[in-house]
């Protein structure tokens, strides 16, 4: 699910003592709107999570990721007067995201196998796991990786937006530009080929090559 | 509901994404089938794995990183402001091209105008011999027709040795215009130079 969006569980709060659903992050736009591009920052400290979240999970490469993440940045600063005031800020931009992110993955083509797990960085998680547990959370995401490139780009923007972001399949449908019939149909398939994904790897024999 | 339709419906199920009453129908199928019972726990399985393997890799670190460079490049490039009457503008603009470009169409090109008149003092009503009623110096003009869309090229039949000829005598009334038909002579016909 969505990390640190405290924001949007005071917004679904809201709506459910039925007062009207402002999005929190209305008056950080208003700001940045208003001419203080400090607040700019502000916004970027509420959503860098998911945006860069969303395109590591769609591109599958943290470097690609990390220029994704700029470039979504960038285009919402710029257009952010087109941002209607009363949407949800994170549905138009997980829009801006998900387009970035199908930019540069068209340019970059057949997704690579993902080294990124074997690359020794320093961003791994504050906490560092024990060498065992590091191994296995590195195997596991290199695994995860592999079962999502199995996707067509269209349904592994569909399955990420919806089941690894969290957003519902309207707002899905949204920010992919598609019907909601569409997204259902994308993510239903989606989740078909995970699972076969790993019932292969299940039966796959002990440090075996699919 | 058979066990192929609640197998089918089973990837959305497992994260309820079906309508209600689906819902409720695979639900009742399920509680009596052990089989699809099992299908359901594989789902949830890979899709609990799904989630569990892609926690992103970024720290505080990269995302500071990342801060810095997009307010680096906002701080040297500033927000382009968009005028709220802007795109009422832009519609207004599309609609006035639409509109010119739609009569246009409709109505075609008139043709150009002459060149100013040199005044016309004296109207003589004309003879029954127009060819003869026109000497060098006479102060009636002998205009050509603009060529009309409809017929382009009649004007230039008149002046084909043989075939008809039309004489247009304007007088200093603009709404009194004498015509002539008339079949012009090849050695009557005047060279270019001569017309007026």
């Amino acid at each position: 699910m969505l990390d640190g969006v405290d924001s949007l569980a005071m917004a679904e709060e809201g709506a459910s003592l039925g007062r009207p659903q402002a999005d929190p992050l209305e008056a950080t736009v208003l700001r940045i709107r208003s001419g203080e591009v400090d607040a700019f920052e502000d916004l970027m400290l509420a959503t860098e999570k998911q945006v860069l979240g969303v395109a590591w999970r769609i591109l599958g490469d943290q470097d690609l990721a990390r220029d994704a993440a700029q470039e979504t940045f960038l285009r919402i600063y710029r257009s952010l007067d087109t941002y209607r005031l009363g949407e949800s800020f994170q549905a138009w931009m997980y829009r801006i995201a998900a387009n970035v992110c199908c930019d540069l993955a068209r340019k970059r083509g057949p997704a690579p196998v993902s080294t990124d797990t074997l690359e020794a960085s320093g961003s791994e998680p504050a906490v560092p796991p024990s060498a065992e547990e590091a191994v296995l959370l590195r195997q596991r995401r290199d695994l995860v990786h592999q079962a999502l490139d199995t996707l067509p780009p269209a349904e592994r923007a569909a399955l990420v937006l919806r089941d690894l972001e969290g957003l519902s399949t309207e707002e899905v449908a949204r920010a992919l530009g598609v019907r909601p019939v569409t997204i259902r149909s994308q993510v239903a398939s989606a989740r078909t080929k995970v699972q076969a994904f790993c019932s292969r790897l299940l039966r796959r024999p002990a440090g075996g090559r699919s | 509901m058979n066990c192929s339709q609640v197998l089918s419906q089973l990837p959305l199920h497992v994260e309820s994404d079906l309508p209600e009453a689906e819902g409720r129908a695979v639900t009742a199928h399920l509680e009596a089938c052990p089989a699809c019972r099992e299908a359901l726990k594989r789902l949830a399985a890979s899709q609990a794995w799904l989630k569990a393997g892609t926690e992103p890799p970024f720290d505080a670190q990269a995302r500071a990183a990342l801060r810095r460079a997009v307010m680096a490049q906002i701080r040297t490039s500033p927000r382009r402001r968009v005028l709220p009457w802007r795109p009422l503008l832009l519609a207004a603009a599309s609609v006035a091209l639409v509109v010119v470009t739609a009569t246009r169409r409709g109505h075609p090109v008139p043709p150009p105008r002459e060149a100013p008149r040199p005044p016309v003092t004296t109207v003589d009503v004309p003879g029954p011999a127009p060819t003869e009623a026109l000497p060098q110096e006479s102060p009636l003009r002998l205009a050509r027709r603009a060529p009309s869309p409809e017929a382009p090229d009649e004007a230039l039949t008149d002046l084909l040795p043989g075939g008809p000829s039309r004489i247009e005598l304007q007088t200093d009334n603009p709404n009194v215009r004498i015509i002539w038909l008339a079949r012009v002579a090849p050695d009557d016909q005047p060279s270019p130079q001569e017309q007026p």
